[in-house]
């Protein structure tokens, strides 16, 4: 019964698209503080680089014309501050010959000389090294030129720089994202109560219990509870309806019941059998009555249930009306009423339920028969409707209703004259049927001053 | 005429043996599809009622069964269920015509009578209708007995409602029915026809009535 999807929870769904979503802010903030602490790494340690270098090219001179360099220990001092990294260095002359130092350094791509250091990386013995070019221009005759000093440094500091940096930047993050996520989870839970709350008065209440629910001052979740409180209504309604109608029911077929009983009953004491016949037929007609009450509390009941569940089709309503008419002549041949059919318009054919239209018809010229004089001329008539729909128009020329009693003779059970047996139901069951057709029923005077019923059905929608 | 009568209840089966056998007409009794068919295959019958809610088998396959023989024996139906969809599909099976639970039993004789006319209508030339009776290859009409004097378009007339009981004809149908096509008619002369033949038909069960708009439609009212 339960529609439930077990992987489907708005809590749940909201956590983990929170927790998704700061997951990729993490992500680019990761990237943004990598890139930030290498460059700041990076950028302490050139420095370094870069004056260890200055102080190396500082050393270089020119001896017999010839540049020579005193390699001065200020530069290597300088260089243990990263004290895990290896040192490598090549100073080279105008020529492009060694002076000293690693000959095999990695030389910068496009290199062009002039004052200004050139940091690059490279790679050496695989190690990633980090290298600056320090160029010094000589202008000593004979020794005029590029001299070049080349210092490389692993980068063991850089990373622990950087790989300190990271890690206190990600768990300062981290701690962010899991506060934010509880603060949501509480949020949610928060939210969500309210429902919870409605959902378990609901749970508790017992089927008597018919009180409202209570209102709530959330503007989301107000029209909820609005919407269960009318709904509540409406069944409460529809139940007060249905015990009426069930106390109505019960009532006339009682009625019926215990006349045929009482009659049974004095016809099986009676000690004149030449009453019989008298009694017998009054316990027909009593037994007649029953009989049109049952199959009017059926009828009823279909049309309801129909209405609650058909879809209404296209029905050509010329073909049904003559049909039904057909019958209820052949039922009434011998009868000294006249009936007649009149079709004015072009399109019969409606959206309808061909049964309960059917019975509904039926019904008011069954009515017309029998609430009509021996004389009585029932015409039946199809006509379109100013809403673009079609009028089925049942006119008589009985006594008719006359207009303050025209509301009265829709409801269930009221008959308006003692003087005819009816079931009280035959407008109840017409009025039905327009409802589920959402239609319209009316009560006019017909032009022979009878009753005339107009049931109005609406035209197609688009 | 023998009936045979297919219908689980015990009282209502046993009133209406009893009610046609004082009407003069025997009716046999089954109370399932079972003894239905053995019924069946020992004798013949000229009608059937059938009950359609019954223990085992249902009245619509018992129904299914005999048009697929290719049996033309009529079938009257009896149903509780008021629905006309259920109606319609008896009448779609084969059934000749239904009856809704409770019912008159003036209403259920009428209509047997009414299935075997229809029935006999082309078997013998002597037709039966209430106290109506017309002889098709003399073309003559009694009522009760005492011939009555028509006039040839009448007696035409007349057959065509015979032949069409409980429908509506048109105008039109009467005309096309009655006049050929070089012949001139007016609608005036198929109502002085009609009226004419109201006035002798005066005294027997056959009614004709008018329905303003739409045509007419015979009954016999037995």
């Amino acid at each position: 019964m339960s529609t439930t999807e077990p992987d489907y929870s708005l809590r749940r769904r909201l956590l983990s698209r929170t927790a998704i979503l700061l997951l990729m802010v993490l992500l680019l903030l990761s990237a943004g503080v990598w890139h930030y602490a290498r460059q700041a790494a990076d950028f302490s340690y050139d420095r370094l680089l870069n004056s260890a270098s200055l102080s190396i090219i500082e050393g270089v001179f020119v001896r017999n014309g010839q540049p020579d360099l005193d390699l001065p220990y200020a530069a290597m001092e300088m260089m243990q501050l990263a004290p895990s990294d290896k040192v490598f260095y090549r100073v080279t002359d105008q020529a492009g010959a060694l002076i000293t130092g690693y000959p095999d350094l990695p030389q910068p791509p496009n290199f062009e000389p002039s004052h200004e250091p050139h940091f690059y990386n490279g790679d050496y013995n695989g190690d990633a090294l980090r290298l600056v070019m320090q160029s010094k221009r000589l202008t000593e005759a004979g020794a005029s030129g590029w001299v070049h000093v080349t210092l490389a440094q692993t980068r063991n500091a850089r990373q622990e720089l950087l790989a300190d940096m990271l890690y206190k930047a990600l768990l300062t993050l981290a701690g962010i994202m899991l506060l934010t996520l509880a603060i949501v989870w509480l949020g949610i839970n928060r939210a969500l109560q309210p429902l919870s709350l409605i959902s378990r008065t609901l749970q508790l209440r017992t089927p008597s219990d018919t009180r409202r629910l209570s209102a709530t001052p959330i503007q989301e979740i107000a029209p909820l509870v609005e919407a269960i409180n009318s709904y509540q209504q409406q069944l409460l309604q529809n139940l007060d309806t249905m015990k009426m109608f069930i106390a109505d029911a019960s009532h006339q077929i009682r009625t019926a019941l215990s006349a045929t009983q009482a009659q049974l009953d004095i016809a099986t004491q009676v000690a004149d059998p030449a009453t019989l016949p008298h009694r017998l037929e009054k316990i027909r007609q009593e037994h007649v009555r029953l009989t049109r009450l049952t199959n009017q509390l059926l009828a009823h009941a279909m049309v309801v249930h129909r209405g609650d569940t058909q879809h209404l089709e296209p029905v050509d309503i010329d073909t049904l009306l003559k049909q039904v008419l057909t019958e209820c002549v052949r039922d009434h041949a011998h009868l000294d009423i006249e009936f007649g059919y009149h079709c004015s318009c072009d399109t019969r054919v409606c959206a309808a339920d061909r049964v309960s239209l059917r019975e509904a018809i039926r019904n008011l010229l069954d009515n017309a028969v029998r609430y009509g004089p021996d004389n009585n001329q029932i015409s039946l008539t199809l006509a379109t409707a100013p809403n673009a729909g079609l009028d089925i128009i049942v006119d008589d020329s009985g006594p008719g209703i006359p207009p303050h009693l025209r509301r009265q003779a829709l409801q269930r059970f009221s008959r308006l004259t003692a003087a005819k047996e009816g079931s009280g139901l035959g407008l109840a069951i017409v009025q039905a049927v327009m409802q589920a057709h959402d239609g319209e029923l009316i009560i006019e005077s017909s032009p022979a001053n009878g009753l005339r019923v107009r049931l109005r059905l609406a035209g197609q929608r688009a | 005429m023998r009936m045979l009568l297919i219908e689980d209840n015990d009282t209502l089966a046993d009133a209406c043996r009893e009610y046609f056998c004082n009407l003069g007409h025997p009716l046999d009794w089954a109370g399932s599809v079972e003894q239905a068919e053995r019924n069946l295959s020992f004798d013949d019958f000229d009608l059937l009622i059938l009950d359609i809610n019954l223990p085992g088998r249902s009245g619509y396959q018992l129904l299914q069964s005999l048009r697929a023989q290719g049996r033309r024996i009529p079938v009257l139906v009896l149903t509780a269920r008021a629905e006309v969809d259920d109606r319609v599909s008896a009448l779609d099976l084969g059934a000749d015509d239904y009856l809704v639970k409770p019912f008159d039993f003036r209403e259920l004789a009428a209509r047997c009578r009414a299935l075997l006319r229809r029935e006999r209508g082309d078997a013998s030339n002597l037709m039966r209708y209430g106290n109506l009776s017309y002889d098709l290859a003399a073309q003559t009409v009694r009522i009760n007995d005492q011939p009555v004097d028509l006039r040839p378009r009448e007696i035409q007339l007349l057959e065509l409602f015979l032949k069409n009981l409980d429908r509506i004809l048109t105008k039109d149908d009467i005309a096309n029915r009655l006049y050929t096509f070089n012949e001139a008619y007016t609608p005036n002369a198929i109502e002085q026809a009609l009226t004419r033949l109201r006035k002798q038909l005066a005294d027997s069960t056959l009614i004709i009535k008018t329905i303003r708009g739409l045509g007419y439609l015979a009954h016999v009212n037995d």
